[in-house]
């Protein structure tokens, strides 16, 4: 066992690092050998003073930063998980309320369209309430009839048609 | 239980969205990793930064962590890896890469022994050598001389072999001797 080799392995020989065996070979070579037992005193003196550099602790708000930044990360993680699901349905609400608008228009029209082609009168929707709705119907003396009040109450509009004497209903209205 | 395996079970739980064992993994390393940060940045904004993204990214990885190593392997890790991406940033395009060990001029010391100094003067020379060591030796050292770990630790750790990990040891150790003034500079 030479000298370069011992002072390349003093290092890992006072870190404890080497196999038995070759501990004790260094051991033996320093006891011998001036040279490197300074070599290695300086090294040993070295990395204990290492020490003098204390420990530095950390802010007392740290942990606190640490979780209220993971905190954050979660929030962030869920609205961007919300954020798309959130779009889609504004986006199908959308368009089921602009069907439902251009569905009711259309059902107008073609009220409308029918009656023109089946007959020369005018329409003209208004709104009434349940008075008014009691009062032009002819068949108040109908037990039905009652039932048949919260059944129209749900209708937005009854057209106020003028029609032909010869084909007027029983009712006197045409159904929207 | 071993602390080693708390951390395991404490990641299971984290994994499934407990926050409470989050919180105690904190707890149980926070402090360490701002020490390894600090001691090879110098700087406590840095440090307390990087201790923050360090348990961010833990936060991110535990859906899918499988515990190939000890839990605290796997933090020095991350830490590492940080600290060098933050020295990357600091430092100019011309010096040299974090991989570079090339050892920087010892610097100029007083002709007093290290044994006739104040242990101020003497500290501050352990300072300004550790600083002035190349990243991956200064790693090694913080992490065998401040962390307590093995050759084995470091090895993992940094990557490399356990003979690797001697060596560059071997180099710090020598670097810091004549730095602090117990080896003569004229000594090979």
């Amino acid at each position: 066992m030479n000298c370069q080799w011992v002072q390349q392995n003093l290092s890992a020989y006072m870190d404890n690092e080497l196999p038995l065996t070759q501990k004790e070979m260094v051991d033996s070579h320093l006891s011998r050998c001036p040279l490197c037992k300074a070599e290695f005193n300086s090294l040993s003196m070295a990395w204990d003073t290492l020490s003098l550099w204390e420990d530095k602790q950390p802010p007392l708000h740290l942990k606190e930063s640490i979780l209220n930044a993971v905190k954050k990360e979660k929030t962030f993680n869920f609205m961007r998980l919300l954020l798309p699901v959130a779009a889609v349905f504004v986006i199908a609400l959308g368009i089921v309320f602009f069907y439902r608008v251009l569905d009711n228009h259309d059902q107008g029209v073609l009220v409308t369209d029918q009656r023109e082609m089946q007959s020369p009168v005018t329409v003209e929707s208004v709104m009434l309430d349940d008075n008014e709705i009691i009062n032009n119907l002819q068949l108040l003396e109908e037990k039905d009839f009652y039932e048949s009040v919260e059944v129209l109450k749900t209708i937005d509009y009854l057209p106020l048609i003028e029609e032909p004497m010869d084909e007027k209903s029983s009712m006197g209205y045409y159904a929207s | 239980m071993e602390n080693s395996d708390r951390d395991i079970a404490l990641m299971d739980l984290v994994k499934s969205g407990d926050e409470a064992a989050f919180e105690e993994l904190v707890t149980r390393h926070y402090q360490t990793v701002y020490k390894l940060a600090y001691r090879f940045l110098y700087d406590s904004p840095d440090a307390e930064d990087i201790t923050q993204e360090v348990f961010l990214r833990v936060y991110r990885a535990a859906g899918t962590y499988t515990p190939k190593a000890k839990f605290s392997t796997w933090l020095y890790t991350i830490t590492k890896n940080i600290c060098f991406n933050e020295l990357r940033k600091k430092k100019s395009v011309t010096v040299f890469s974090i991989e570079d060990e090339m050892l920087p001029e010892l610097p100029s010391l007083d002709d007093s022994p290290v044994s006739k100094l104040e242990e101020a003067e003497v500290k501050q020379r352990v300072l300004d050598a550790v600083k002035a060591l190349p990243a991956n030796l200064r790693i090694a050292v913080i992490l065998l001389k401040y962390h307590g770990l093995s050759y084995e630790e470091v090895a993992e750790i940094l990557g490399c072999t356990i003979n690797a990990v001697k060596l560059r040891v071997h180099r710090a150790k020598n670097f810091l001797a004549k730095s602090i003034g117990y080896i003569s500079k004229e000594t090979k």
